[in-house]
C-alpha cells in the first residue's frame, strides 16, 4: 500500500517507520520542511534508527504536500493540540485535489472527542478510522508492536477490510484486534489516560497522608505494585505528570463528565490533585523556611516534564517557577535539553538563570529542587554539593535519592511521601 | 473648647425662610396631577443628566419658583463657599478637629493642585493593589504555603456596610482569578456570622482583613481574637502564622503592630477620612478583592468625575445640590419625615443599609455650628429595600397609608448586555426579567405620584375608596446607564455630597458620630456585671437590674 503520514508526533514516526520496514511505501508528508533534514528526530533512540534505515532502503520517502503521488491509499493524521488548526487546514487542502475516491482516512491525532467525525466532515466520502495514539515515550516500538489488541474505531466494513490489510504484518491475527465505533474508541482512549492519571494522583494523595503518619511511600509503592493486580507502572508518586497530549485528555475527558450533566468529580480531583502536586516542592521549601523566602536563590535540576524530552508542555517547572518569583525567589536551572525552550517561553529575566552545567546551578543555592528524573542526576557529586551550596537542603520531586544515604552526606533531605 | 467654625457672614436667612413658608402653604395642596397639567415640559425642566447619570425630579411638589428659592436658601448659607471648603485641607469636622478628605482619596494620581495628598494616597492603594494581584495570581499563602482562597474582612460600620455594599453591587464584575477566590464579610458583635462561617473554611487557605479605622473597636477586635484562636488552634502559636493570615487596614500602625499584624501587611488611612466615608481608601480592600485592581480605579474614577461636577456645576443643575435641596424641601416644608430609597436592582440590596448610615449618622444631630439648637428637622429617616420585593412588603403603606413618603427609584437602563461569565448563558430570558424589573419602577413611580389618575378613569368610578389611590408621593427617578464600577463610584459620591449639601443647609457638623461613642462606654460598665466581676448593681435603674437578674440566670424571666 502506499502510505501518507502527516503529523509530527512520536506516534506519526513510529507508524512511518514500522509501516516501511513492513514493505508499505510511506510519505511522510509534513507542513514543517525542515524535518527532512534532521537526522535526530525523536529522543528515542530506537525510533531514529528505524526511521533512517527506512530512508535509506526507499521505503520511507519524505515529501512536501504538492509532491505526494495521487494514488495514494492510506492517508494517517497524526496531530498535537496545537496542531489541530493546521490539520484542519491541511485536510483542507487534501480535499481539492484529484483523488479518486474512497481513501482510508486514519485520525491518529489525540485531539479529544469527536475529532475524527470533524475531520470526516471534509472528506465525507472516504472511509474512515480513528486508531488511539497509546505509543509510550521512551518504549515507543515496543510499546506499539507487542501491544495485544489494537483499539480501532471504525463504522465502515470496507474500511475494517483495509485497516487490517494495513496493519497485517503487525497484527496478523483475527483477535489481535479490536473494532468499536469511533466515539468508543476515542472516548477509550481518554480513559486510558484518565486512569493512569488517576494511579498517579492516587499515590500522590496517598504520598501526602504517609509523610503525616511517619510512612515511606517507597515501601507501600513496592507493596502495592507487588499485587499482580495493580503493577508498578505508573505509581510513582511525585512533582505530577505534565505532557501536552496526557495533560490534555485528562482535562478534555473531565470536562466531557462535567459537560455531560453526571455529577462526577474523580477526573477533576486527579487534575487538581496533580496540579497541587506541582507545586508540592515549593511548598516544601516554604515551611522550611517559615515562609521566608524573599532574597533566597533556589537551584532546581529539571525542567521538562518526564526525562529524555526536552518538552516542557504542562511540566511542573512553570508552577514552581510561577510561585517562587511571587516570593521574591532567584531561580537557577539546569536541565540537559529543555532550557532553550524554557528561554523562548520566559525571555531574560533576573531571577531566572539558566545554568548549562548542573553544578553552577547550585552555587550559593539555598536549596536544591529536582524536579525530572534524567539520569544524569542520580548520582550527585554530594561532597561538591554541600560545598557549593549555601545551606545544603534537597528537595527531591521524583524520589530518586536514597533518603538514608544523602542525610549522612550532611543535607537536609524531603522527598515526596518519605 | 475648640471654637465652631463661622467663617463667613451669615446673611440673613430670615426673609428666604419667609418666602419658603409662604411657598409651603401655596404646596401643601397641590397634587402633583396638577403640576403636570398646568407644564407638559416638566420632565424636561426638572431633570439633569450628567455623563451616564440621570437624575428626573419631575415627580417632586416643585415649581420653578420653590426651585428658585431653594438656590437662594443655599445661598445665603454659603453653599457655595463651603463646597470649596470641603475641597481643602480645612477641619471643617470641627468637634473632632479634623477635615474631611474623602474627595483626596479619589483624586488621580500625580494630581497638579493635590500633589502631597495624591502621593500620599496612591501609595498606600498600590501597597495594596500590589497585595490584590497577588492574591489574584494565587501566589498569596498561608502558613503551610496553600494558596489563600478565602479572605474575611472583619469590620463594622463604615469598614463593614460600604465595602459588602459595593462588592455585592459589582458582583458581575467578579475578577477572574487563577484560583476560585470568596470574600466574606464579618461584623455582629457576637460572633454569629463569624461562628457560621469558620466551620466552612480551611485555615490553611483563609485570610482575614482586620478593618479598623481606629483599631479599637470592640466588635472587631473581638471577631479578630475569635478567628485567631482558630487559626492557632490548627497551626499552634507563632508570629508566621499571624504574618500570613492577617492584615490591617487602619489609621493606627503602632496598634496593629501590638495585635500582631506584620508590617508589610498594614495598610494606612487617615483621621482626615470618616469611617462612613472610607470605602475609597484601604478599607474597600475587598471591594477590589472582588472587582480587581482595574475596577477599582473606574470606581474612584466615577466618585471623582462627581467631584468635579459637584465643584463646578452651577447649583441649578449641580445634582448632589438639587437631591439636597428637594430633601430640605420634604423634610422641612412639605413635613415629609421619612424617605425610602427603592432600588430596581437585586444588586444594589444593601444600598439601603448603606445609606442609612452615610445619612443618619452624618445629619443626625440637633446642634448648630454656632452652638445652638438646630432651627430646622435634620435628618429624615432613611429606609429602603430592593424595589420589587419591598413592593410585597411595604409599598401598601406607601400607596394606601397615612405618612407621606418620599422616594428614590433607581435603576440601571442596561443589564446583562456585556456577555458576562456569570449570566452569559441565559442573558436573553435575564433581559427580559429586567425589563419586568423596570416597567415596574415606572409603574410604581407612577401610582404613587398620580394616584387615582394613573388608573383606567373608566373603571374609576366602579372602585370602592378601599381600592383607590391618592398619589401626591414625590419621587426622584435616577437612572445609571449601566450599574459598573464607574456609575456606582458616581452614585456613591452624589449622596455623600447630598448629605454634605443638607449639613450646611441645616448649619451641623455632618462628620462626627458623638452619639453613638457613649453606648460603647456604658457596655463597658456591664460587662464585668455579666461576667461576674463586679456584684454591686445597686446604682443601676431598675429596668436594667431587673435584665441583668435574668441574665445571670438568679431570676427567671
Amino acid at each position: 500500500m502506499k502510505v501518507s503520514v502527516f503529523g509530527k508526533t512520536l506516534y506519526a514516526g513510529v507508524m512511518a517507520a514500522l509501516l516501511a520496514e513492513c514493505g508499505h511505501q510511506v510519505y511522510w508528508c509534513d507542513s514543517c520542511p525542515d524535518l527532512r533534514h534532521q537526522t535526530h528526530y525523536f529522543q528515542d533512540e530506537s525510533v531514529n534508527h528505524l526511521l533512517e534505515k527506512q530512508v535509506r532502503s526507499g521505503f520511507l520517502k519524505f515529501c512536501e504536500f504538492i509532491d505526494l503521488p495521487l494514488d495514494v491509499d492510506a492517508y494517517l493524521f497524526s496531530f498535537s493540540p496545537t496542531e489541530e488548526q493546521a490539520g484542519l487546514e491541511l485536510l483542507a487542502q487534501l480535499q481539492q485535489r484529484a483523488i479518486i475516491h474512497p481513501k482510508l482516512m486514519i485520525n491518529a491525532s489525540t485531539l479529544g472527542l469527536h475529532s475524527t467525525e470533524k475531520f470526516q466532515q471534509i472528506l465525507p466520502q472516504d472511509e474512515w478510522v480513528y486508531l488511539p495514539d497509546t505509543v509510550q515515550e521512551g518504549n515507543a516500538l515496543v510499546s506499539l508492536t507487542q501491544a495485544k489488541q489494537l483499539i480501532v474505531g471504525l463504522t465502515q466494513d470496507s474500511a475494517r477490510l483495509k485497516i487490517k490489510e494495513l496493519m497485517r504484518p503487525l497484527f496478523p491475527l483475527e483477535q489481535n484486534y479490536l473494532f468499536m465505533p469511533i466515539l468508543d474508541a476515542e472516548f477509550t482512549k481518554l480513559s486510558i489516560s484518565g486512569m493512569l492519571a488517576t494511579r498517579i494522583s492516587y499515590i500522590n494523595d496517598l504520598a501526602i497522608v504517609a509523610e503525616k503518619l511517619g510512612i515511606d511511600i517507597e515501601h507501600v509503592r513496592q507493596g502495592m505494585g507487588a499485587d499482580s493486580r495493580i503493577g508498578l507502572s505508573y505509581l510513582s508518586p511525585g512533582s505530577g505528570f505534565g505532557g501536552e497530549n496526557f495533560s490534555h485528555d485528562i482535562l478534555t475527558l473531565s470536562h466531557t463528565v462535567s459537560g455531560s450533566g453526571v455529577k462526577s468529580q474523580l477526573l477533576a480531583q486527579v487534575w487538581e490533585i496533580n496540579q497541587q502536586q506541582k507545586e508540592l516542592l515549593f511548598r516544601k521549601l516554604w515551611n522550611y523556611f517559615q515562609g521566608d523566602l524573599k532574597g533566597k536563590t533556589v537551584a532546581i535540576w529539571g525542567a521538562s516534564f518526564k526525562e529524555n524530552t526536552s518538552r516542557i508542555q504542562q511540566s511542573p517547572i512553570h508552577i514552581m517557577l510561577e510561585a517562587l518569583w511571587a516570593q521574591g525567589v532567584r531561580v537557577q536551572l539546569h536541565d540537559p535539553q529543555a532550557l532553550a525552550e524554557i528561554e523562548a517561553l520566559y525571555g531574560q529575566r533576573d531571577d531566572l538563570i539558566l545554568c548549562n552545567d548542573q553544578y553552577k546551578a547550585v552555587q550559593n543555592a539555598h536549596a536544591l529542587c529536582l524536579l525530572t528524573a534524567w539520569k544524569q542526576y542520580w548520582s550527585p557529586d554530594y561532597r561538591k554539593l554541600l560545598h557549593t551550596m549555601q545551606h545544603p537542603l534537597i528537595l527531591d520531586g521524583r524520589n530518586i535519592f536514597d533518603p538514608a544515604y544523602v542525610k549522612a552526606q550532611g543535607f537536609a533531605y524531603m522527598g515526596v511521601g518519605r | 473648647m475648640t471654637q465652631p467654625i463661622q467663617p463667613f457672614i451669615v446673611k440673613d436667612n430670615e426673609s428666604i425662610l419667609v418666602k419658603l413658608n409662604a411657598l409651603e402653604k401655596q404646596f401643601e395642596h397641590v397634587h402633583l396631577n396638577d403640576l403636570f397639567a398646568q407644564d407638559d415640559q416638566r420632565f424636561q425642566k426638572f431633570s439633569v443628566v450628567f455623563e451616564q447619570l440621570v437624575l428626573d425630579f419631575s415627580k417632586h411638589r416643585v415649581d420653578q419658583s420653590v426651585l428658585d428659592h431653594l438656590i437662594q436658601f443655599a445661598e445665603t448659607q454659603n453653599l457655595e463657599q463651603w463646597i470649596k471648603k470641603l475641597f481643602s485641607e480645612q477641619n471643617i469636622n470641627y468637634t473632632e478637629q479634623r477635615a474631611a478628605m474623602h474627595w483626596a482619596l479619589r483624586l488621580p494620581e500625580n494630581d497638579p493642585v493635590h500633589s502631597q495628598l495624591s502621593a500620599q494616597v496612591h501609595d498606600q492603594l498600590q501597597r495594596m493593589f500590589s497585595l490584590v494581584e497577588k492574591i489574584h495570581a494565587g501566589q498569596c499563602r498561608g502558613a503551610t504555603g496553600e494558596v489563600i482562597q478565602d479572605v474575611v474582612n472583619i469590620g463594622v460600620g463604615g469598614s463593614d456596610l460600604g465595602p459588602l455594599m459595593v462588592s455585592q453591587a459589582l458582583s458581575d464584575f467578579k475578577q477572574a482569578t487563577v484560583k476560585s477566590l470568596d470574600v466574606h464579610f464579618v461584623s455582629t458583635i457576637d460572633g454569629s456570622q463569624l461562628s457560621e462561617l469558620l466551620h466552612k473554611l480551611r485555615p490553611e487557605t483563609t485570610l482575614f482583613i482586620i478593618s479598623s479605622k481606629s483599631f479599637g473597636t470592640i466588635d472587631t477586635l473581638s471577631n479578630a481574637q475569635t478567628a485567631r484562636l482558630w487559626l492557632e488552634k490548627a497551626f499552634g502559636q507563632h508570629s508566621q502564622m499571624l504574618k500570613h493570615h492577617f492584615v490591617g487596614v487602619s489609621t493606627k500602625p503602632e496598634k496593629m503592630t501590638e495585635w500582631g499584624i506584620a508590617e508589610e501587611n498594614q495598610f494606612l488611612l487617615w483621621d482626615w477620612v470618616g469611617g462612613r466615608y472610607s470605602l475609597w481608601s484601604c478599607i474597600g480592600l475587598p471591594i477590589a478583592l472582588t472587582i480587581g485592581v482595574e475596577g477599582f480605579k473606574q470606581l474612584l474614577a466615577g466618585a471623582h468625575a462627581l467631584d468635579q461636577h459637584f465643584q463646578t456645576a452651577p447649583l441649578n443643575q449641580n445634582i448632589p445640590v438639587l437631591m439636597g435641596l428637594l430633601g430640605v424641601w420634604n423634610n422641612n416644608f412639605l413635613d415629609i419625615q421619612t424617605h425610602a430609597v427603592l432600588p430596581y436592582d437585586g444588586r444594589l440590596k444593601y444600598f439601603a443599609s448603606y445609606l442609612q448610615q452615610l445619612e443618619m449618622e452624618s445629619n443626625g444631630k440637633s446642634i448648630q455650628r454656632n452652638g445652638e439648637k438646630v432651627q430646622l428637622d435634620t435628618c429624615p429617616i432613611v429606609w429602603g429595600e430592593v424595589g420589587p420585593n419591598a413592593q410585597h412588603a411595604f409599598y401598601q403603606l406607601l400607596h394606601q397609608g397615612t405618612q407621606a413618603v418620599s422616594c428614590d427609584f433607581i435603576a440601571p437602563v442596561q443589564r446583562y448586555n456585556s456577555n458576562q461569565f456569570t449570566y452569559a448563558e441565559n442573558a436573553e430570558a435575564l433581559i427580559e426579567q429586567h425589563h419586568l424589573a423596570l416597567s415596574n419602577c415606572l409603574a410604581q413611580s407612577r401610582l404613587l405620584a398620580f394616584g387615582n389618575q394613573a388608573l383606567d378613569q373608566a373603571e374609576l368610578e366602579s372602585l370602592p375608596l378601599y381600592q383607590q389611590y391618592t398619589g401626591n408621593q414625590p419621587s426622584t427617578t435616577i437612572l445609571l446607564q449601566e450599574l459598573n464600577p464607574y456609575s456606582l463610584g458616581m452614585l456613591i459620591a452624589m449622596y455623600e455630597h447630598k448629605v454634605f449639601v443638607q449639613s450646611v443647609l441645616w448649619n451641623i457638623n455632618p462628620f462626627d458620630q458623638w452619639g453613638v461613642e457613649k453606648g460603647k462606654e456604658i457596655a463597658n460598665q456591664l460587662l464585668p456585671i455579666l461576667n461576674g466581676d463586679v456584684e454591686d448593681i445597686s446604682s443601676l435603674d431598675t429596668s436594667t437590674q431587673g435584665l441583668i437578674q435574668i441574665l445571670l440566670g438568679k431570676t427567671h424571666g
